[in-house]
């Protein structure tokens, strides 16, 4: 087939390598462009969808006075619950350990929880340990956890399909969620989507933190439910900080 | 796909197929061989088809699969330079590693990443070490073990049993150390020890992981005289200097005394292309190199562990391999074994990088319909 000879191939192999450079560098320099642009579009999409990623609220029903009431935590489709900043769900609160638990969504279950090893929770009244099986008590919407001096309770985003066993009163976080909120540094106030909870008349027996199946707190039959006044606006966590900064708090834990 | 980003991964092909097909038509005309001539016209086809198509069709991402077919190409360049004789053994090997490339996605994270298959996958990278002990001549299977092995220490770490992760990684070490296979021993080594810090935040983990290699390192060679590593090849001075010898442009292509394809082994193809075509082009690759890792570091941000952790692992084995690759090209390290990724002459190692690279496409994949998904549960919810 067709070729040259040896002084030409020379000639355009001395002068085609400049090329060559050339293309290469073009290369990495399209490179570089295309991996911004991705990692810009990215952040675009995240900062569209703050919730991208999360499956609920964990909202504070009672903090033992470290915990402001009705402050609440994003909760990611998993990940480890503990009292330093490295954790997915950060909790400061007494009797929680630096990583108690962890935590994993599955879809139509629930959450499913497991404690570490020398940790406890429960949920409702069901209690929970490193042993326990976590699909014994999956954490399902309006379900509430204590965990260390903390009581919390769960809520799911509206768009996720209910889990079984969940009440349907107690509305699913909605798209307050999905709004630049706390993940954006700004407060999302909490107008009205959590019904105020029935204080329990004098001698009737409330059920509050029962079980899965009746996670709302109930007053017993005959009694009428007392609404609270004035509830407090939740406030949420303090913004997550920037992973660097998580890690500095560690050491200095 | 935002314009911006499409316009620059398109110039990625663009110059691709510009490169390839001159330099391809550039050692036709010396060599007047019709080979040449098929590949100068192709390879560019391939390229072309491969930003076109194969995005679509097999879910990769075409970043990835753009800088991966550079180096594809560019090994099967130098192959047809100066070892043409292997060269249909490299095109059939290239395939095959491009086909695992194009099946990877559809395999991760759902199959590869379910629990029996990275048991699975833990058990066929031992068998390979195995085999490899039984064969030794048979084919090099560090690079396989480790991209294999991480599998299901992703699967352990992100549960948090730690004591399977450290038994398996023994046994994985020492199977690599009895094949005298120090280069692949070294990068899991180091591998494994930045995973284990990754995935506790913990420096203790990265101490006991970083103690286990180095004891089983220093273990070996003490129990095992013939495997000390004064024994091992190196390169030689020539070899080292020739890789400079080119200038900042290079000779050019198919001029320079190129080295000889036997006398080398891991950096052959380093140190060819920094005689023909430079050391600023030499310089690139690197580059080249860090924004594949880069491209597949953002397949870490995944909201499950087990994925997370697989990517991270991705990218520090390959990066790990590159900078110790670079460090023997240059003599800084006395180990020769290190071929640079994706730019491999070893088959299987060439094999197991474009597993790699098409499992962090997988990633990549299902984070965005991940993200497409949430996008959906948002505007139903409002």
């Amino acid at each position: 087939m067709l070729s040259v000879s040896r002084d030409l191939f020379e000639v355009l192999s001395l002068v085609s390598r400049y090329l060559f450079v050339l293309l290469v560098l073009m290369l990495v320099f399209r490179g570089l462009a295309a991996l911004l642009a991705a990692a810009r579009q990215r952040s675009d999409q995240i900062r569209n969808l703050p919730g991208a990623g999360y499956v609920g609220e964990l909202v504070v029903v009672s903090g033992n006075g470290e915990l402001r009431s009705e402050t609440w935590f994003p909760v990611p489709k998993e990940g480890v619950l503990g009292s330093v900043r490295s954790c997915d769900l950060y909790v400061p609160c007494r009797g929680i350990r630096k990583h108690h638990l962890d935590f994993s969504w599955q879809e139509g279950t629930g959450l499913l929880l497991h404690p570490r090893s020398g940790c406890e929770a429960s949920v409702g009244t069901v209690p929970l340990d490193c042993r326990s099986d976590p699909r014994s008590a999956p954490l399902r919407h309006g379900a509430c956890l204590s965990v260390g001096s903390a009581v919390l309770r769960f809520l799911v985003f509206a768009a996720l399909a209910p889990s079984e066993g969940s009440d349907p009163a107690v509305p699913y976080g909605d798209a307050a969620a999905r709004v630049p909120g706390p993940l954006g540094g700004k407060p999302v106030p909490f107008e009205g989507a959590m019904p105020p909870f029935p204080a329990p008349a004098p001698g009737s027996e409330a059920v509050f933190f029962g079980s899965p199946e009746q996670p709302y707190p109930v007053p017993a039959p005959g009694s009428e439910p007392v609404p609270f006044e004035n509830p407090m606006p939740p406030s949420p966590a303090e913004p997550r900080r920037r992973r660097s900064d998580r890690w500095k708090e560690d050491w200095s834990d | 796909m935002s314009k911006k980003k499409s316009s620059s991964v398109r110039g990625l092909f663009l110059s691709q197929i510009v490169f390839f097909a001159l330099a391809f038509l550039l050692l036709a005309v010396q060599e007047g061989d019709w080979r040449f001539y098929a590949l100068a016209a192709g390879w560019p086809c391939l390229t072309l088809i491969a930003g076109l198509l194969f995005p679509s069709l097999f879910r990769t991402d075409r970043m990835l699969g753009a800088l991966s077919l550079f180096f594809a190409g560019l090994l099967l360049l130098l192959t047809a330079a100066y070892a043409p004789s292997q060269l249909p053994g490299r095109l059939i090997w290239l395939g095959f590693g491009l086909l695992i490339f194009l099946l990877s996605p559809s395999l991760f994270p759902s199959v590869l990443l379910s629990p029996p298959c990275s048991w699975g996958a833990g058990l066929l990278a031992t068998a390979a070490l195995g085999a490899k002990l039984v064969w030794p001549g048979s084919f090099e299977s560090g690079a396989v073990a480790s991209a294999l092995l991480l599998i299901p220490l992703g699967a352990l770490m992100s549960r948090r049993s730690f004591l399977p992760v450290f038994v398996l990684s023994a046994a994985g070490l020492s199977l690599m150390l009895l094949n005298a296979d120090w280069a692949s021993a070294l990068v899991f080594g180091m591998t494994f020890s930045l995973l284990l810090f990754l995935s506790s935040g913990s420096y203790a983990m990265l101490l006991a992981g970083l103690l286990e290699s180095g004891g089983l390192w220093g273990g070996f060679m003490l129990l095992f005289p013939p495997l000390a590593l004064s024994d091992l090849p190196r390169l030689s001075p020539a070899a080292l200097a020739s890789a400079f010898s080119g200038g900042l442009f290079g000779t050019g292509l198919g001029l320079g005394s190129g080295l000889p394809a036997e006398s080398a082994s891991g950096p052959w193809p380093l140190l060819l292309a920094g005689e023909q075509f430079g050391l600023i082009f030499l310089v690139c690759l690197p580059a080249i190199l860090a924004l594949l890792l880069a491209r597949m570091a953002a397949a870490a941000a995944s909201s499950a562990k087990c994925p997370s952790l697989f990517a991270m692992g991705s990218v520090l084995l390959l990066g790990l391999r590159g900078l110790l690759s670079l460090a023997a090209c240059v003599g800084w390290l006395p180990l020769p074994s290190f071929g640079f990724p994706l730019l491999s002459t070893d088959p299987a190692t060439g094999m197991a990088d474009f597993f790699l690279a098409g499992a962090a496409s997988g990633l990549l994949d299902a984070q965005a319909r991940e993200l497409k998904e949430d996008s959906r549960l948002a505007m139903l919810a409002r």
